[in-house]
């Protein structure tokens, strides 16, 4: 990896955030249950707010500033209430990040990859879903499978993220 | 009885959710892990011309995200200290003493008494989750530690026999409909205690051994108000139809030092089956405190550990730890 890519990806961590995750929780079907969702999930200690719609069967995650944010948690808080993930998004923060499929980037120690997106300069707020166990419904799981191939560094959690087609 | 039915199909044209928070069965669903339970609740029916009243406690607690356990306890005054004299009844022909079960009288007063406790786990074992529907299966068991003087056959855990339970529930749930079926069994444990002797001598020692039972409930549920979801603090009102349903063998009594047999002659040791219906009101305050009410009547057969109407009365709340 020349010296370059080196730099750009360390000023890239520096200022990478994940600023909100959106949640699709399954199986919801009460008011109580979708308290005990929220219940789960406030007691994250990055977490700072959350917002369910009832309606929509969905939350919104807010985070502590500075706090690392540890995406599988949210995902397991959700199962431990005693419901799944029907799909999990986050909106992060970019730079000029010239991004393709099986791109890595790290952030916080965690490794992310994007898989299934097309080339694209990413600058801004950018919507990524998150690909894997987990993370959505079995079905759509078989259907990623096929591209979910780590080439990642070996240090820290992978995930691997998309950009949808808007 | 129509009226529930009635009601039922009335909901079918709305577009509300289901509700499995049944007032009378356990849905498949569990506790939430780490959260703590609080549920009271109370029974009551008019036996002739007093009220045979039950109350109990339950806590439950969400050990994983598919394993909950709830502990119970409960008083009533459905018992007496000892099995009533008339249980067991005797008649003479030339030198033989032929005995047999006899009659109880009805409306008897009795003290209040702590029945029990029992211990429930519950496993889920089947998710499959969508949006605002799922399907899931659980099996559950149950010891009951209860040594009452339960002088009728059918066997009831926690208030009026010592015994085993367990089963399978499956709750399915989409948009408009809530459902669950609860199939199980309960293997009671007998009794052993005295007779008071009609003629003045000693307490003669007893054993009842209740009858084995199948137990079969469906329960239906709706979500009649709020129309929409916008915030916790709506109160969520909750219509149910639950049927009761259980089948049992005919008990066995033993009795005298020798322990003999006693030949069951009276309809309250007999085998039966019977099924009950449980329409319900519930409401829940803030999404987390829950109040239950339902009544219920026989629809086959009947059931002899109550009188009807049955009155049923539940409050529930969950605490999350911090």
């Amino acid at each position: 990896m020349s010296m370059t890519v080196f730099i750009f990806l360390y000023s890239f961590a520096a200022k990478a955030q994940i600023t909100e995750v959106q949640i699709g929780v399954d199986g919801l079907t009460c008011s109580q249950c979708s308290r005990s969702v929220e219940m789960r999930i406030r007691k994250l200690s990055f977490v700072k707010d959350v917002k369910m719609n009832l309606e929509h069967t969905e939350g919104k995650v807010y985070f502590k500033s500075g706090a690392k944010v540890e995406v599988d948690k949210i995902a397991q808080a959700v199962v431990d209430a005693g419901f799944s993930v029907r799909d999990l998004k986050a909106a992060m923060l970019f730079k000029n990040v010239a991004v393709s499929s099986n791109y890595c980037f790290a952030h916080d120690n965690n490794n992310y990859q994007f898989i299934q997106t097309p080339g694209q300069t990413l600058n801004g707020a950018v919507t990524v879903t998150f690909v894997g166990k987990g993370f959505m419904e079995k079905k759509e799981l078989k259907k990623w499978q096929p591209y979910m191939k780590s080439t990642c560094a070996a240090n820290g959690k992978n995930y691997f993220v998309t950009i949808e087609k808007s | 009885m129509r009226l529930p039915i009635t009601i039922l199909f009335v909901l079918l044209s709305s577009t509300m959710h289901g509700q499995e928070l049944f007032p009378l069965n356990e849905p498949a669903s569990n506790v939430p892990k780490g959260a703590l339970g609080v549920r009271a609740f109370g029974e009551s029916y008019k036996e002739v011309s007093l009220y045979r009243n039950l109350f109990g406690i339950k806590l439950m607690y969400g050990v994983t995200p598919k394993l909950s356990i709830y502990l119970s306890a409960s008083v009533s005054n459905h018992h007496n200290s000892e099995l009533p004299e008339g249980l067991a009844t005797h008649t003479h022909s030339g030198n033989q003493t032929i005995y047999s079960t006899g009659n109880i009288t009805r409306g008897v007063r009795y003290p209040y008494q702590f029945n029990g406790d029992d211990a429930y786990i519950k496993y889920r074992f089947v998710t499959v989750d969508g949006q605002n529907r799922h399907f899931r299966m659980a099996a559950y068991g149950e010891f009951s530690n209860v040594n009452v003087a339960h002088d009728e056959n059918e066997p009831t855990l926690l208030d009026d026999t010592k015994g085993y339970g367990g089963g399978i529930i499956s709750t399915y749930l989409v948009k408009h409909f809530a459902a669950s079926l609860t199939t199980g069994f309960i293997i009671p444990m007998a009794y052993k205690g005295y007779l008071p002797d009609p003629y003045g001598g000693a307490d003669v020692p007893t054993k009842l051994v209740y009858g084995q039972a199948f137990v079969y409930n469906l329960s239906l549920g709706y979500l009649l108000l709020p129309h929409h979801y916008k915030n916790y603090n709506q109160t969520n009102w909750n219509i149910y139809v639950e049927l009761m349903g259980k089948s049992y063998g005919e008990a066995k009594m033993y009795q005298g030092a020798d322990m003999a047999s006693v030949p069951i002659q009276t309809p309250l040791l007999k085998a039966g089956n019977y099924v009950e219906i449980y329409p319900g009101v519930q409401c829940i305050l803030k999404s987390n405190l829950r109040l239950d009410m339902s009544v219920g009547f026989p629809m086959v057969g009947t059931s002899y550990v109550h009188f009807y109407p049955v009155y049923m009365f539940g409050i529930q709340r969950y605490f999350y730890a911090q």
